[in-house]
């Protein structure tokens, strides 16, 4: 059985030189990172026409395939879909011609666009590990084995593993909160300060995508991933599998179940 | 205070490019409202938000003739912007040309094209110059003038001279293959084919658009049009094409119940199909082609009921703007005797 722990005395100079330093340190490093993600943003690319014209061909047949109902006969999409499959096939549309060797891989890292895109992942994950890094070390190095303060209402054990972090004390009541855990929910829950300051929606996202570490969907490199004309190839095979059904078909019966009183 | 309703009527204005075709006392309207505005909420808005406005009000005081206030806007614009990394400066600039010169349209368009083409030079020069000399090796030296899309589309408005022509649909078809999810290009070419009386190519510009966009059902009543203009063409022989007009129509009615022209379209073809169903000549008519059943009969007769007593209603609530009215009550008249 658990002993009763008494009251733990805090004090009161901890919340002075302990507790609103962290707080005000986060706080600031969160908003510096911000203008200095934005600072590290590249300016837009122009996108070469061909490419553009290569992904607007193949977006084309995608389209094509999903909302092919739109056609009154079947032989509307029948031609269609021929003139597609001669189109299509051929290389015309490709921005670049497929390799003659369709083992030989190109290497993602003689892309020059490829050099780009990882360069632009380095400085920004620089700009996001490195200040978490350094105050994290910070606070560990300083205030390692703390405990800062009691929440004024009782917690479950649960909350201990979160808020209890770099102390082990097992009997300890739940709602004491240690140096390292103040950081991480400072770390997770400074959304509503960082609105209050910047009062723009965008840099506040922003802000917190960066500390969650959430990475943004990244595009196709060089060499990873089908080649277009496999692509192309891919979605007329799909195509030539559709079932057609026009949304033209009883459209008046519909319109006399809608309309007739 | 900054009123939210406002400031989202005025953006979606800008967006969706309605303000082209306001009439001259509503095009006033907006642009004291627009002016007034920006003027008293400028702090307020984000900087996206602010530019739109700024772009719509540009366009709005071109259109109202105040060609000193459109400058100082441009200027504006230009004090933030860069002609030789903004597209969108450079186009409106043209616009600004455009709607000043004092020139014959001819000579405008090649000053504007040139003007156009000079601004494309200098930001490729300077994109390649800027690759070539990045100490991070970032960005490619293999750009090509057609990569800045905004001024490709701007230099085909001025493609079309005075009356369009095989010279336009030509630069159309090279733009739509280099861009062919541009759905406001393909109801343009439509335009061009219907002009021409290509009737078959218009309608399948049109399939382009429906495709792309299976809700657009000014598009899918404009194809009911379109068939409509076929059967005509035809001499009125042939029942299918009258009765895909019809299908079209009534396409358009089940996306949009308050599209009047549909309602006027679908009207139309049903007094013609059930018109010639009818009359005698019907019956002397040497090609065989089906004839409606009975069945069909009732169901058309049902449908034309429908819209019949919708087009009252619209007229006796107008219920639309008083151009439409005035064509719904042309449309009456002929075809209630």
């Amino acid at each position: 059985m658990a002993l009763e722990v008494p009251e733990l005395l805090l004090d009161p100079a901890l919340k002075l030189w302990v507790l609103l330093p962290i707080s005000v340190v986060m706080v600031l490093v969160g908003i510096l990172r911000t203008y200095i993600t934005m600072l590290l943003q590249p300016s837009p690319k122009l996108q070469s026409y061909k490419l553009v014209r290569e992904q607007q061909h193949l977006n084309k047949l995608r389209t094509f395939k999903k909302n092919n109902h739109v056609f009154n006969y079947k032989t509307e999409f029948t031609n269609r879909l021929n003139y597609y499959n001669t189109e299509y096939s051929t290389t015309k549309y490709l921005k670049e011609l497929p390799p003659s060797d369709p083992n030989d891989v190109p290497n993602p890292l003689t892309d020059p666009n490829s050099s780009d895109f990882i360069m632009q992942m380095v400085k920004s994950n620089a700009a996001n590990y490195v200040p978490q890094t350094v105050i994290m070390w910070w606070v560990n190095f300083f205030f390692k084995g703390y405990v800062l303060m009691k929440l004024p209402f009782n917690l479950t054990s649960n909350f201990k593993s979160m808020l209890q972090s770099s102390i082990n004390t097992p009997n300890l009541d739940a709602s004491y909160v240690s140096s390292i855990s103040w950081y991480f929910v400072n770390l997770l829950g400074l959304k509503s300060v960082y609105s209050l300051i910047l009062n723009d929606g965008d840099a506040v996202n922003m802000i917190m995508q960066s500390q969650q570490q959430q990475q943004p969907v990244m595009p196709q490199l060089a060499g990873a991933g089908p080649t277009a004309d496999k692509l192309f190839k891919g979605e007329l095979e799909g195509a030539l599998l559709i079932q057609f059904k026009s949304s033209l078909e009883n459209v008046e019966d519909r319109f006399l179940q809608r309309f007739e009183v | 205070m900054m009123s939210i309703e406002t400031r989202d009527r005025l953006l979606t204005l800008h967006r969706t490019g309605k303000y082209a075709t306001l009439t001259p006392s509503q095009s006033l309207k907006f642009y004291n409202l627009n002016g007034m505005f920006i003027e008293t909420n400028e702090s307020k808005l984000t900087s996206l938000q602010y530019y739109a406005l700024l772009e719509l009000q540009f366009f709005l005081s071109l259109m109202t003739m105040h060609d000193i206030e459109a400058k100082v806007i441009l200027d504006k614009l230009s004090d933030q912007f860069d002609t030789t990394s903004s597209e969108k400066l450079v186009v409106l600039k043209s616009y600004y040309l455009e709607s000043t010169s004092t020139q014959n349209r001819d000579n405008t368009n090649e000053q504007i094209l040139a003007f156009l083409e000079g601004s494309q030079n200098l930001s490729v020069k300077k994109v390649k110059t800027a690759a070539a000399t990045s100490l991070t090796n970032s960005g490619s030296t293999s750009v090509d003038p057609k990569d800045l899309a905004m001024i490709e589309k701007r230099k085909l408005s001025l493609y079309r001279g005075d009356n369009g022509g095989k010279f336009y649909i030509e630069k159309l078809l090279e733009y739509l293959d280099d861009k062919p999810l541009d759905l406001e290009c393909w109801v343009e070419l439509s335009d061009e084919y219907l002009s021409l009386g290509e009737l078959e190519k218009a309608y399948e510009c049109l399939m382009e658009v429906v495709v792309g966009n299976p809700f657009a059902y000014n598009i899918w009543s404009k194809i009911g049009e379109i068939e409509y203009s076929m059967w005509v063409k035809s001499g009125g022989s042939s029942k299918e094409i009258l009765r895909n007009s019809i299908k079209h129509h009534l396409k358009a009615l089940e996306l949009c119940e308050t599209y009047s022209r549909a309602w006027c379209g679908a009207f139309t073809s049903l007094v013609q199909l059930l018109d010639s169903n009818s009359s005698i000549k019907e019956k002397n008519n040497k090609k065989k082609e089906s004839s409606l059943t009975g069945e069909e009969i009732v169901k058309y007769q049902k449908i034309h009921k429908i819209c019949h007593n919708k087009l009252h209603e619209i007229v006796e609530k107008q219920m639309t703007n008083a151009s439409d009215i005035d064509k719904i009550k042309y449309i009456l008249q002929k075809y209630d005797s």
